[in-house]
């Protein structure tokens, strides 16, 4: 056998190997967005979700911006204040921020490494969504360039 | 040469990602237990720095840049005179309201305005509440820091990280019992 034939699929499977690694530790490093919705009724409906966080900028660049478009410019007023909201949920350390408990509800907003975790559960499901912070960032500038009009 | 400058970058690197990494200082908290067949226990623990962050970026109705409009008075009562005049005189119980249902005292010690309420009220339905509100008066000075008929919420957040841990509001009731303090913490007991 010609010595090329062995070294040429050993390459492709390298650089193969390394994109998919590369690509490995790009995602786990983003995050992932987690919805999980967990009927407790019988038969009732489980849902999973789970998109790597990386890969939803790249999607809403797909997404036409009249989606993006809000009513009025009441919502946009409020974009600077969740953009400053998020910057220091960056600092902030980990911590519940917000917590609901009662007989029949628990409601819990936490917020761990890079992610913000909300977690209810009552008696009709259990709702678990998680997302890391930089993620809402990209959406927040998605809904700015969507939306243009005079600094608030 | 470059060895030393290598040295100097480094602790230089070291320090910003220090001071960048380091949490924010004090935490407001609040508190509130229902006592009813509910039995509802809400908890909140925020960084005043992102308070701080967050207001003036707010503008919606009477809230703009940290500032809260108001009008000035309430039933003819110049605050700033009033608080004035309660800055610049001795500790002392200032206003005493003695009701058959319902005392009132508000004082000035040790550098804090004190509000107390106690309520007495009876029959089957009562629910009388405790009240105990107790801010720093350098505080209520930042809040009246800004121009005449405003509020400066902001100014007064930024006088309160200044303190350390604080029990700001306490009421304590039959049906609900409600605690708003500040610490270093960043989660409540």
């Amino acid at each position: 056998m010609h010595p090329l034939a062995i070294k040429i699929p050993a390459v492709i499977m390298a650089v193969g190997a390394s994109i998919v690694g590369t690509a490995a530790i790009v995602t786990y490093d983003a995050g992932a967005v987690r919805v999980s919705v967990v009927e407790k009724k019988s038969h009732g409906t489980n849902v999973h979700v789970i998109v790597p966080a990386v890969l939803v900028p790249a999607v809403l660049e797909f997404v036409p911006s009249h989606n993006f478009h809000m009513k009025s410019g009441e919502t946009r007023k409020w974009l600077p204040a969740v953009k400053a909201a998020l910057r220091e949920l960056d600092r902030c350390p980990d911590a519940t921020l917000v917590q609901v408990t009662s007989p029949g509800e628990n409601v819990n907003i936490s917020k761990r490494g890079d992610s913000i975790y909300i977690d209810v559960d009552d008696p009709g499901e259990t709702v678990h969504v998680s997302f890391p912070v930089p993620l809402v960032r990209s959406v927040v500038q998605k809904l700015e360039e969507s939306n243009p009009g005079p600094p608030v | 040469m470059m060895k030393k400058m290598m040295v100097a970058l480094i602790v230089l690197l070291a320090v910003a990602t220090t001071v960048m990494a380091a949490p924010p200082g004090q935490w407001i908290h609040v508190r509130v237990i229902s006592n009813g067949n509910k039995g509802e226990t809400v908890r909140i623990n925020v960084p005043m720095s992102f308070a701080e962050a967050v207001l003036p970026t707010i503008c919606a109705n009477k809230l703009r840049h940290g500032k809260i409009k108001f009008d000035g008075k309430i039933d003819d009562l110049d605050l700033r005179s009033v608080f004035q005049a309660v800055r610049d005189s001795p500790d002392n119980e200032f206003v005493t309201v003695e009701k058959p249902d319902e005392s009132v005292r508000v004082a000035k010690a040790g550098g804090n305005l004190l509000i107390k309420v106690r309520q007495k009220r009876t029959g089957k339905n009562a629910d009388n509440e405790n009240v105990d509100v107790k801010v720093p008066l350098t505080v209520v000075q930042a809040l009246l820091s800004g121009n005449n008929g405003e509020l400066d919420v902001l100014a007064g957040i930024h006088a309160l990280s200044a303190h350390g841990n604080m029990e700001l509001v306490t009421v304590n009731g039959q049906s609900e019992n409600v605690r708003i303090w500040t610490d270093t913490r960043n989660t409540s007991e």
